[in-house]
């Protein structure tokens, strides 16, 4: 990912940089006014989005890349609010400053979503298809531990299955295809060693 | 009040960059305080915080000529942020919940895990290739590398999981 992120950077830089310089003289990014608020509308979604991000990697531990992405964020987010109050009196200005952190907030959580990084484990709490579940769960290639517990009708069968968490979603349709009232949980978890896999 | 546009120029973006600096590691805290429900802390941390904030923006949008003063805000914005990781790291709050599956060597686990001083459950299970023993361990999360040690010891092959566990009510926990 870095190797993407420097060129663009780079490229972004030599396009901002002339125009910000000269911003008293000509105005904010010496843009027409009309351009001004899809200009601020797009910066401001670039950095929500890259926020989200952000913050998902941090948690991850990885400092390389937050700093790349905090510093380009924060970039971007001084043009959009410098453009902002340099014209207070466009309120459209301000409209697409909020409308631009609203929207990239949303593509921040798609983004985040698609990324998917990391594991989970799946918990599945079936009463009477306990072991078919498994068989199917280790059919896809996956490891699986049962351990039996007791509910309220008797004995059930408790399943641990940890997955990466991109598959999550095909992960639950095979457990519900074979048990519609499986109870399901899923929590994240962080992989210290070892285990089956394919 | 305040007003750094007293300051020589060349010293704006060094200064911009500290204040940045503090803020996000600040927030970093903030944001742990917040999530662990120690309101009055994080009130503190809060306020300071923006205090820091609405300096620095301010001196950055008051000398936009400048171009040094915005790479100062957001090299100090991306630097404060990993050095509220680090800090985090260091202070490692809170508690981890590890589960151990082995195939063969889970009661010696369990037994290692107790005669260094830890709480151990175990479960016994069934894998692929038979019995299995799954063993539960909450700890402190920074003890939780030197369990993960103890463990490879005795079974290099052991699956460990850690999520994070808020406690509710005692148990045993390592003083």
């Amino acid at each position: 990912m870095h190797s993407t992120v420097s060129p663009l950077f780079v490229m972004l830089l030599s396009v901002v940089l002339p125009r910000m310089s000269q911003a008293q003289a000509t105005g904010w990014l010496g843009l027409s006014a009309a351009a001004v608020p899809w200009v601020i509308f797009g910066l401001r979604a670039l950095d929500q989005t890259l926020s989200t991000v952000r913050t998902l990697v941090t948690v991850q531990g990885e400092r390389r890349l937050a700093w790349i992405l905090g510093f380009i964020q924060s970039f971007l987010f001084i043009s959009a609010i410098a453009g902002v109050l340099q014209s207070l009196t466009q309120p459209v200005n301000l409209v697409a400053f909020a409308a631009g952190y609203a929207t990239g907030q949303v593509l921040g959580i798609t983004l985040e979503g698609r990324m998917a990084r990391g594991h989970s484990v799946l918990r599945v709490i079936s009463a009477t298809k306990g072991q078919a579940v498994v068989e199917a769960l280790r059919g896809r290639g996956w490891g699986v531990t049962e351990l039996p517990g007791q509910g309220l009708g008797g004995m059930v069968g408790v399943i641990l299955c940890t997955v990466p968490r991109k598959i999550i979603p095909s992960a639950e349709s095979t457990i519900l295809a074979i048990d519609a009232s499986a109870f399901v949980t899923v929590q994240h978890v962080y992989l210290l060693g070892g285990g089956w896999r394919p | 009040m305040l007003d750094l546009s007293l300051l020589p120029a060349y010293l704006m973006p060094v200064l911009i960059f500290f204040l940045r600096v503090s803020d996000m590691s600040l927030d970093t805290l903030r944001v742990l305080f917040v999530v662990r429900g120690q309101r009055l802390l994080a009130w503190f941390l809060g306020f300071f915080q923006s205090l820091i904030w609405v300096v620095a923006i301010t001196t950055v949008l008051s000398n936009l000529g400048n171009l040094w003063n915005v790479f100062g805000y957001a090299a100090g914005f991306a630097t404060g942020n990993v050095v509220g990781m680090l800090i985090e790291e260091m202070l490692a709050i809170g508690h981890g919940h590890l589960r151990i599956i082995s195939s063969g060597r889970g009661p010696a686990i369990a037994e290692a895990i107790r005669k260094a001083g830890y709480a151990a459950t175990e479960l016994s299970g069934r894998g692929r290739d038979g019995t299995v023993a799954v063993i539960n361990c909450s700890v402190r999360r920074r003890d939780i590398r030197r369990v993960q040690q103890q463990v490879n010891e005795i079974d290099p092959n052991a699956f460990i999981t850690v999520q994070e566990v808020r406690p509710l009510h005692r148990g045993f926990w390592r003083a």
